[in-house]
Order: C-alpha cells, then sequence, then structure tokens
C-alpha cells in the first residue's frame, strides 16, 4: 500500500503542465466555492436576520390565530395582554404587542380606495425594531397615544400623502363591523422593503380601538437580543412560564414561512455548490481521462504483472487527490481574502432595487465567511479532484494486460 | 511439459460477423525452451502469445500450464497466475517512467506477492548488465537499456515463463541483437522458458524452436 502511495505520489509530478492545469481547476472551484458560499450565506443568512428581527425573534399568538394565520382573524387575539408581556419582559426579555388589519385608506377631500395594511405596536418596536427613526423621509416618529400615523413611501405615493394630511383608514372590528379611524400624517418613512413600505403605522391604542380590541393584541414579538440562531432556546424557556401557558409560542425557524426561506436558502446552496463542483470536477476528469489514455501501456503491464482493479483505482484516485489537496489549499488562500472583502465592503445594490424586494433587505449585500464554509469549500475541493480522478480511474481498470501488447503498435 | 495446447482456436467479433485468429493449434512446449512464434503481421503470433501467457482465453480447445488448465480458471486465477508464475517482456518496454530501474524492478515482486528483495533485484539488474543504472529513470538510459531492465523486471520472480512480445522490435540492431544474446543466456543459465512472438531475423536465428504461423494455422515447426 505505501509504496502504491509513493507511486501515486510520483505520478502527480509526472507531467507538470497538465498537474498545474488540474491544479488550477481545483484551485478555482473552491475559490468560487468558498467565495459563492459565503457570499449566498450572508446574504440569505442577512435576510432571515432582517424578516425574524421585525417579524419576531419568538412569538407569542393564540393557537386559533396559528391556524388561521392567512386569514388575519381580528378574533383570535391575546386579551387582555399587559400580562403576557410582563411574563416575557420578566425573564430579560423585550416584548412588543403587535396588531395588523386590511384597510382601505383615504387622504384629503377625494375619495380614493387604496388597500393596505395597518399596524399598530408600541414606539418601542417602531425606534428599536423597525428603526424608524433613522428612515424617516419626512417629518417625525409618533407621539401621541392616539390620533397619528407614519406612512410607508410606497404608500405615501399611492395616496398623494404629504405630512400633516388627514387620513382615513376604514378597517373591521374583531366581529365583523365597519370601524373607520381618523389620523394625521406626521410622518413618512422609507423602510427598504417593498412591503413595509405600503404599510401605515399607528399606536396600539388606535388600532385596539379600530379593532375593538381594548388592551389586546393579535401577536407578541420577543426579542432576546443576542443571535437569533438561539431562537428555539428562547421559545423553550418561555413555554415554561405558567403565564403563557394555553399560547403557541414560536421561535421564528420553527414558522412555516421561515422555514420555507431556510429551505430555500439551503437548496440555493446545495445547487451551488453542487454546479460548482460538478462543473469543476469535469475539468479534473478531462485532464485525468488524458493521463489514463496516455498510460494504458503502463497500466496494461502493471495489470499483466498482478495488479487488481482496486489497486489501479487507488493509484488513480491518490493521484487526483494529492493534486486536489494542492489545490484546495490554493484555492481557499485565494478565496477567503476576497470573501472577507465583500464581508467587509458587500456589494451595494443600491436602495432602489432594494425598495423592490418584498423582505427586508439591507441595500449593501454582505458576505459571511464562516468556519464552517472554509472547511466545506476545502473539502468540496477535494471531491472535485476524487470525483474527476474516479470516472477515469474506473476506465483504466478496463485496460487489459493485452493492451499493452496493442500500445505503441 | 510446461505447455499443451490442443486444437485451440481463437474467434474475436468483427463487424456482423466474426474472424478466426487461430484455428486448431495444438502445441507442446516443454520447460526450457527457447522459442518463437513467426509469421507474416495478422498470422495469428500475437494471439497466441496472449493465450499462452494468461491475458488472453480461447474460444476453443484447451491450454494446459503445468497440467492446469487455464480454460477452467476465472480471470482473478489466471491473473495470480500470470503475478506469481509468467513475465513479460513488450516491444515497447512499458516501464514505468516516475520509478528508478531498480524501483521498476521491486515493483514485479510486490505485484507476485513477494517480498521485496532489494538484493534480489539489484541481482536481477546486475544480471541484465546494469549495475551503474540501477537508479537511473527510464528517460536516463537507452532504448537497449530499457529493455534490459524490462527483461530483469520480467525474470526477477523467477518465472516459469517468459513471454516476449517483439522485443527487438524498438530498438537498433546492436542493441538488438545484444538482447536477444542476453535473454539465451539466461535461459541457458537459469533454465527460464522464453516465448517470444516476432518476425525479426535477429530473434529467429537465436531461437532453437521455431512455430510459423499463417492465417491462424500452424504451417510447419522448425527445427
Amino acid at each position: 500500500m505505501v509504496w502504491l502511495l509513493r507511486l501515486a505520489a510520483r505520478n502527480v509530478f509526472r507531467n507538470t503542465r497538465r498537474s498545474l492545469l488540474t491544479t488550477a481547476t481545483v484551485l478555482l472551484g473552491t475559490a468560487m466555492l468558498t467565495v459563492a458560499l459565503s457570499f449566498v450565506g450572508g446574504l440569505l443568512g442577512g435576510l432571515m436576520s432582517g424578516v425574524a428581527a421585525t417579524a419576531g425573534e419568538v412569538r407569542i399568538v393564540t393557537p386559533e390565530y396559528e391556524l388561521r394565520e392567512a386569514l388575519m382573524p381580528l378574533d383570535a387575539n391575546i386579551a387582555p395582554v399587559e400580562p403576557v408581556l410582563e411574563a416575557v419582559r420578566a425573564r430579560g426579555y423585550a416584548a412588543h404587542p403587535f396588531l395588523s388589519s386590511g384597510v382601505t385608506a383615504t387622504v384629503g377631500e377625494d375619495i380614493g380606495e387604496v388597500f393596505c395594511q395597518v399596524v399598530g405596536s408600541d414606539p418601542s418596536y417602531y425606534a428599536e425594531v423597525l428603526d424608524l427613526d433613522e428612515r424617516l423621509v419626512a417629518g417625525r416618529l409618533i407621539e401621541a397615544e392616539r390620533g397619528e400615523s407614519l406612512l410607508g413611501l410606497a404608500l405615501a405615493e399611492d395616496l398623494g400623502a404629504e405630512v400633516g394630511d388627514e387620513l382615513v383608514v376604514l378597517g373591521q372590528t374583531q366581529d365583523g363591523s365597519m370601524s373607520p379611524v381618523k389620523t394625521t400624517v406626521v410622518g413618512v418613512v422609507d423602510v427598504g422593503n417593498i412591503i413595509s413600505n405600503r404599510q401605515a403605522f399607528m399606536s396600539l391604542a388606535e388600532l385596539q380601538w379600530m379593532i375593538d380590541l381594548e388592551g389586546g393584541a393579535l401577536q407578541v414579538y420577543v426579542d432576546s437580543g443576542a443571535d437569533i440562531g438561539g431562537a428555539r432556546e428562547v421559545a423553550q424557556d418561555l413555554a415554561q412560564d405558567p403565564a403563557l401557558a394555553g399560547l403557541t409560542i414560536q421561535a421564528w425557524n420553527e414558522r412555516d414561512t421561515f422555514r420555507q426561506i431556510y429551505d430555500l436558502s439551503r437548496t440555493i446552496h446545495f445547487v451551488l455548490a453542487g454546479g460548482i463542483v460538478f462543473i469543476t470536477a469535469l475539468g479534473v476528469l478531462n485532464t485525468m481521462m488524458m493521463s489514463v489514455l496516455e498510460r494504458t501501456g503502463e497500466v496494461g503491464v502493471l495489470r499483466a504483472m498482478g495488479m487488481k482493479g482496486p489497486s489501479v483505482v487507488f493509484m488513480f484516485v491518490v493521484e487526483g487527490l494529492g493534486i486536489g489537496l494542492v489545490g484546495s489549499v490554493l484555492g481557499l488562500a485565494l478565496g477567503t481574502p476576497v470573501a472577507l472583502y465583500l464581508q467587509r465592503h458587500g456589494i451595494e445594490i443600491g436602495q432602489d432595487v432594494a425598495n423592490k424586494v418584498a423582505v427586508p433587505v439591507n441595500s449593501t449585500f454582505y458576505a459571511d465567511l464562516t468556519p464552517e464554509i472554509a472547511v466545506s469549500a476545502f473539502l468540496l475541493g477535494l471531491l472535485i479532484a476524487a470525483l474527476g480522478a474516479l470516472v477515469p480511474a474506473l476506465r483504466a481498470t478496463s485496460i487489459q494486460p493485452v493492451d499493452a501488447m496493442r500500445s505503441h503498435r | 511439459m510446461l505447455l499443451k495446447l490442443d486444437r485451440v482456436g481463437k474467434r474475436y467479433p468483427m463487424g456482423g460477423g466474426h474472424v478466426d485468429a487461430l484455428k486448431d493449434v495444438s502445441l507442446e512446449i516443454q520447460a526450457g525452451e527457447f522459442l518463437a512464434f513467426a509469421g507474416p503481421s495478422g498470422s495469428g503470433k500475437t494471439t497466441l502469445l496472449n493465450l499462452v501467457g494468461c491475458l488472453d482465453t480461447p474460444s476453443s480447445g484447451s491450454i494446459q500450464l503445468d497440467g492446469q488448465d487455464l480454460g477452467r480458471m476465472s480471470r482473478g486465477q489466471l491473473g495470480q497466475l500470470r503475478a506469481a508464475r509468467i513475465g513479460f517482456v513488450f516491444q515497447s518496454f512499458n516501464l514505468i517512467p516516475v520509478l528508478s530501474a531498480l524501483e521498476n524492478v521491486e515493483v514485479a515482486l510486490r505485484l507476485g506477492g513477494l517480498p521485496a528483495d532489494l538484493d534480489r533485484c539489484e541481482q536481477a539488474l546486475v544480471d541484465v548488465g546494469l549495475k551503474e543504472q540501477l537508479h537511473k529513470r527510464p528517460n536516463q538510459m537507452s532504448g537497449g537499456q530499457q529493455q534490459r531492465v524490462a527483461i530483469a523486471r520480467a525474470l526477477v520472480k523467477q518465472p516459469a515463463l517468459v513471454i516476449a512480445d517483439e522485443p527487438t522490435a524498438n530498438l537498433d540492431s546492436h542493441n538488438g541483437e545484444a538482447v536477444l544474446d542476453l535473454m539465451r543466456a539466461l535461459n541457458e543459465d537459469k533454465g527460464a522458458t522464453f516465448l517470444f512472438s516476432t518476425h525479426d531475423s535477429i530473434v529467429l536465428d537465436r531461437v532453437r524452436r521455431t512455430v510459423w504461423l499463417r492465417d491462424g494455422v500452424v504451417q510447419k515447426i522448425e527445427p
């Protein structure tokens, strides 16, 4: 076995130009994997963090609300919500009551019907979670307990609304009765994504009045202040609280919508990595196949002298892995600075583009190079070499001793 | 008797039909012979060499090596028999270019399942006149020297039979004669059986017996 390893190692240096070409292929594949996986990981991770932050790292709802969530059931609420908020805060987490409802909105004397969603929450949710104070385009944040509203940029444009205008929204109570609300537009915000920019933001009390839900909320958003990766632990901790018994407590990644994003993220990773591995492995296969064909006579002699098929495969795959090892290390060395640059500086897509995306995203996409990604890229580099060498190696096992007789004839 | 061929035939598929490369060949070869299969291209001499060297199996008839019927052996058993008892010398040498002469000879012992005895390998190279070339690689040696390494590689495991396919075809006449004289000396000194496939007069002048083939049929055996 050791002598076969020695032979395979020497074969690496047999045709320097071809080995360099194979090394360059693996190098390119590993570097592409490092950069691409870091970038996609950062992009989707940032996306999920953004969505999870705005929609609650953990949320608390009634079981009925979870069942009929798509219908936005106003009667499946938590009332009163204050004991729930207190229980969550007692465990050291931030808690925000949340209400939302579909309405038609009108500004001024003209009767226009613009369908939109109106959101009601406490000032800390708007300031600390949505960062609306930094996203003001005009005016100010809501200060009064009732009678004031903020408009998302797209909604303000649709309505032709400006700061100081009177906004009338026509919603409904939890029992289905029509319920109008009149407020003054005190500010316009650019939240950074098309869904939030088509929303109106009001105080919790305003929405509670509209829905006829005094002291209640549809959801409670919980924010631990830590990494969203620990959301399940936070949810498990909250589930032990007797004050929250009977309510559904869900980490963001336990909710269907986010699970779909998470699954999509994994699929994109898999397809991307698989595509790069496949294409670069074809390059390795090409050069290794040339190597096998060139050595037909030699392999034939080894077979004639008693070398068995598995030993032939071993010899070529080890040769490929030797080249792959060098290529992977160099590929990682090349890809890491690029990924780190993208992690630091990112790629600017522009606010206009970000505003058209249906989920909260930054206008700059950043890479996220983790140790797991670096190790994955390195191992996939080796896989590229192994896969690329395997097919030619199997081809080599089909070389029969008589081929040595016929070679060079 | 080392080899006995009884009505051996070999048929290859070709196009929609087939071609008979060998037809009803019967032969007996004794241990220690120095024998050539000769004839024009397409006469079946290489096919016959492949069959007696356990590199291929006959379509009809039987071949016995030391009383063992090769036709009853699996491909794996034939491989083991080859590794243990048969040495090969090829027209194009087919040495492993990344290994030295000594290491090329060592490979034959390892693949033959024998201990990698470097003294034995060195002696095999000394026997073929390459005492000074032990650590040279094939590209540092002449064609004649490379063929000598191939001969040492074939003989180091002391095989019952050495198969040599056109061993002088890639050598000039001087080197061809030297290599053949060496083989003849090794045949006489060590008693190894040599079977050649050739149409080279250098070989034909030195073998003790020649089996002439034409169109897959034995035409005559000299003497």
